[in-house]
């Protein structure tokens, strides 16, 4: 009974990632562009608008000023063009897309058309519209983000790996305090080494997650963001650790040399993950006023797989870090009473 | 384009080959699972052995 948990945290990654590969992203609105005529046309991602021709809806937003659409001409079950009867002179220049259907719900485009050269009063005000609120479509679905799209499946993956390094360098940080408690190397030594050689490989999984989400949804595989280069800088440290260990030949001192260089490395995790990102401008999510995704964006369709997936990749972690723990008592058996090879 | 950038959209988006990523990702996935359950069972033998030979250690 002693182990039976070992297998729960890869058995939950293995239902993570059949939901991440298996649910579908729900409807949402791609780009507007200006087609023959002065029409517009909207392109969508798992949209079903020839399913709803006949029903759809267009309005045209800015600020508090509605318009709806005209002609609405469904093309495809992803492409819908429009005219927009603009008046001569509008309120502003930008204006954000509402499409309305019975089988997406209501589907909203921000900063959809831009009218550049139009003449804008912005005492203007447009008649009142009345606007039909639609349910959600039904069905299980990830929310489709604009811009973030079909990576939102990534948010399984790069975010629990990262609490589960920060979970496992705790765990380093206590195993380094009790080892400075004594003089002598003790099993805390062995312990935070273990738990600090699975938080590195945390963190190196967790930056290469998030630079490959970084391309796809900012555009570049890294900026210089006080999140991004705290996470490398302590991925680093975490690695320094290691080394500092392999260079210092006498067990006692190796001992007490790491363990107050991983209480400062814990110490370094903390300042420049969890605290001065949040003082700085950043384009990570929950960090310098940017909203995390567990304001609105986490709804209860990521909560059914990024729970079971943090919780995984901990128990995964702990399980790794006890492998390493094994590993090490047993080589430290057979250095000194060599065994006769298994077969 | 770089290569890296080429790769991620010009063959596997655009080809229809964001398929074959995942299938390889779980391949890394279940194959670094299956590694950790031989290393378990290698080590429970190991300590097994080294209990039956010095049962204090």
């Amino acid at each position: 009974m002693k182990g039976v948990w070992k297998p729960v945290g890869p058995l939950l990654l293995l239902y993570v990632a059949a939901m991440t590969a298996g649910v579908p992203l729900g409807p949402g609105l791609l780009e507007c562009t200006v087609v023959d005529g002065g029409a517009y046309a909207v392109r969508g991602h798992g949209t079903h608008f020839a399913d709803a021709t006949g029903t759809m809806q267009v309005f045209l937003r800015s600020g508090s000023n509605v318009m709806r659409a005209e002609n609405v001409d469904v093309r495809s079950e992803s492409v819908l063009a429009f005219e927009a009867p603009f008046p001569d002179t509008v309120p502003a220049r930008s204006w954000d897309v509402f499409v309305l259907s019975e089988v997406d719900g209501s589907l909203l485009l921000e900063n959809a058309v831009f009218l550049s050269d139009a003449v804008t009063d912005s005492s203007r005000a447009l008649p009142a519209v009345d606007v039909p609120t639609l349910s959600p479509p039904a069905g299980f679905h990830f929310p489709f983000q604009p811009r973030v799209e079909e990576t939102i499946r990534n948010l399984m993956w790069h975010v629990p790996l990262w609490f589960a390094m920060f979970v496992l360098a705790g765990m380093a940080f206590v195993a380094s305090i009790r080892q400075l408690g004594v003089p002598q190397v003790s099993a805390s030594d062995e312990h935070a080494r273990a738990a600090s050689a699975i938080a590195v490989g945390l963190g190196v999984a967790g930056l290469i997650t998030g630079s490959i989400w970084a391309r796809f949804t900012w555009g570049t595989w890294w900026v210089d963001d006080p999140q991004l280069n705290g996470a490398l800088v302590t991925t680093a440290a975490y690695g320094g650790y290691h080394i500092l260990r392999e260079s210092v030949d006498r067990p006692a001192m190796r001992a007490r040399l790491a363990a107050v260089y991983n209480v400062f490395a814990f110490v370094l995790l903390v300042i420049l993950l969890m605290i001065m990102p949040r003082f700085s401008e950043s384009l990570h999510p929950g960090k310098g006023g940017n909203p995390g995704f567990n304001t609105y964006d986490l709804d209860a369709s990521l909560r059914w797989v990024f729970y079971p997936a943090v919780l995984g990749w901990i128990l995964t972690a702990l399980w790794m870090q006890q492998l390493l723990l094994r590993m090490a008592r047993v080589r430290a058996l057979d250095a000194a009473k060599p065994m006769t090879p298994l077969p | 384009m770089n290569l890296l950038g080429f790769l991620s959209e010009s063959v596997f988006f655009g080809s229809g080959k964001a398929a074959v990523v995942l299938a390889v990702a779980g391949v890394v996935l279940v194959g670094f699972l299956v590694w950790m359950l031989w290393a378990e069972r290698r080590l429970s033998r190991l300590e097994r052995k080294i209990n039956e030979r010095d049962p204090r250690s």
